[in-house]
């Protein structure tokens, strides 16, 4: 097995990047397979070709759940807000939060968002 | 080269909230599996104890606690964490020791106390069992990483809020009529629409509580259980598998990988199809896991298994019973006892101790679907009775 050209992105330069409004990810050379979360290995093609790109920041919200009554401990205060999974432009899937949704239809369907980190989240979103 | 494995003896604690301490619970649901199967504590070889929240009682190393209390201080114990699926995995390595011929007994408990912390907390330990740093760190709690699954599932097929009702009402219905359940009161629809929501669409009364509570099962030899004269309750069909641990990773959010293929390595392994199946026990942490589980599995088609909930085919009275002890979400969810007791309750239907109204009738093969998180971890268990 091959060893890679180039060390991974860590998390922490993923998360340094998020705060700066850029979102990285690890993408497989040989697919084309992208992931939010770690992959030294792609789960597609189980090629070991890793390399870093960066998403588009724009994209529309696929899932959410408007957080009503609990959440971890350090948005508690944030209540209530929606936790979201964001289909980027390119496809690829991110989780993120959306600050003040009080209810299902402040969200409707296909409703666009754009990446706009701030020191509670670097994974907030707002509606574009 | 891998040999028949008996569930001989099993035991539980009653569910809910217990002022018990992680050792006297899992000693009592321990000693209930010995007693019930009159075994030697001696012949059991080892242990494996389910436990996915030990830090609510400051207590790791659970195992030797364990076994110095049952008297076999000699013998080898190890925690599973594989957070809710942590039973259902440790009773399979239980499984795996005596049928690979490593042990000709071995005792799988699991065990949590949850009541000793606050609510806050105690929705903080288990978001911990999510991708933390890309779930929890974008403010999902457990029931919302649900919510977003039954959100999916409501886009996808049209699934409403009235479909996730009917599968808590009928849990409550049948944990009414269960002894060891945490929740004993009959609901309607009306009043799960009512409750409090929690993370939209899910609501108070569609999620299971937050339970304390053991459960054990001792696994040996078909020798060893012919002649202790137990009932044969064979472990037909064992599966382990995962899935993409983060909900963003995957592409359909409405069924769980893992729990698919881990229902296939147990079928093929019992050589069984799923419809040979007479009950099952799924993992309805929320009501729209058990709408989820039902698809993976193979009952349902996919987003068909609301129907089959509004049909009453899965009441203990339907062709396909789901969740005859109530489930988690009214039995309760004591994160590493619910896979083993998920063995306890079809080791139950099966030998038919179960008795008045909530007896299955002809019930001989039961299957458990235990989910970790939202799918990271699943185990599924096929037992069957030979007699």
């Amino acid at each position: 097995m091959a060893a890679t050209a180039q060390p991974f992105m860590t998390q922490k330069e993923q998360k340094d990047a998020a705060k700066d409004g850029k979102l990285l990810a690890w993408a497989c050379v040989k697919c084309g397979h992208k992931s939010v979360t770690p992959m030294y290995i792609c789960p597609l093609d189980k090629s070991r070709e890793i390399k870093t790109v960066q998403l588009p920041s724009t994209g529309h919200i696929e899932a959410f759940t408007v957080q009503k009554l609990i959440a971890p401990e350090e948005f508690l205060n944030d209540i209530p807000f929606a936790f979201v999974v964001v289909k980027l432009d390119d496809g690829t899937l991110v989780a993120g939060m959306v600050m003040d949704i009080a209810s299902d239809r402040d969200l409707p369907p296909g409703t666009k968002v754009k990446h706009a980190p701030s020191y509670k989240s670097v994974y907030l979103f707002e509606k574009a | 080269m891998v040999r028949d494995a008996y569930v001989v003896g099993v035991g539980a604690t009653n569910y809910g909230k217990l002022d018990k301490t992680l050792r006297e619970a899992a000693c009592e649901a321990a000693l209930g599996a010995i007693d019930s199967s009159g075994i030697d504590p001696d012949l059991i070889e080892g242990a494996f104890v389910a436990n996915a929240l030990g830090m609510t009682e400051r207590q790791g190393h659970l195992g030797p606690l364990v076994m110095t209390s049952l008297g076999i201080p000699d013998k080898p114990a190890s925690s599973i964490e594989a957070a809710c699926a942590s039973g259902g995995s440790a009773f399979r390595e239980a499984y795996v020791n005596v049928a690979g011929g490593f042990a000709d007994a071995y005792l799988a408990v699991g065990v949590e106390k949850v009541s000793g912390i606050d609510s806050i907390t105690a929705t903080g330990y288990f978001a911990y069992a999510s991708d933390y740093t890309y779930e929890g760190n974008c403010g999902a709690s457990f029931p919302g990483l649900y919510a977003t699954i039954a959100r999916a599932h409501m886009k996808k097929y049209g699934t409403t809020e009235e479909d996730l009702a009917r599968v808590a009402v009928k849990n409550h219905d049948n944990a009414f009529l269960n002894p060891k359940a945490h929740l004993k009161k009959k609901i309607t629809v009306e009043d799960v629409l009512k409750s409090t929501m929690v993370s939209t669409p899910l609501k108070m009364f569609d999620a299971c509580p937050f339970s304390d509570g053991a459960a054990a099962a001792i696994v040996t030899t078909k020798e060893i259980a012919q002649r202790l004269g137990a009932p044969l309750v064979r472990v037909a069909g064992i599966g382990r598998a995962g899935s993409l641990a983060a909900l963003l990773d995957r592409t359909d959010l409405t069924s769980i990988h893992g729990a698919k293929l881990a229902t296939k390595q147990a079928l093929t392994q019992a050589r069984m199809d799923i419809h040979d199946v007479d009950f099952f026990e799924v993992h309805d942490c929320f009501t729209i896991a058990e709408l989820v589980a039902m698809e993976d599995l193979g009952i349902a088609a996919p987003g068909k298994a609301a129907a089959m909930v509004r049909d009453g085919q899965t009441l203990r009275s339907g062709d396909v019973p789901v969740n005859a002890s109530g489930g988690l979400k009214a039995k309760g969810h004591p994160v590493g006892a619910t896979g083993i007791g998920q063995v306890y309750e079809m080791h139950q239907q099966i030998t038919g101790k179960v008795g008045g109204e909530r007896q299955l009738r002809g019930a001989k093969t039961g299957l458990a679907h235990n989910v970790g998180s939202t799918g990271g971890s699943v185990a599924i268990t096929i037992l069957q009775g030979e007699n």
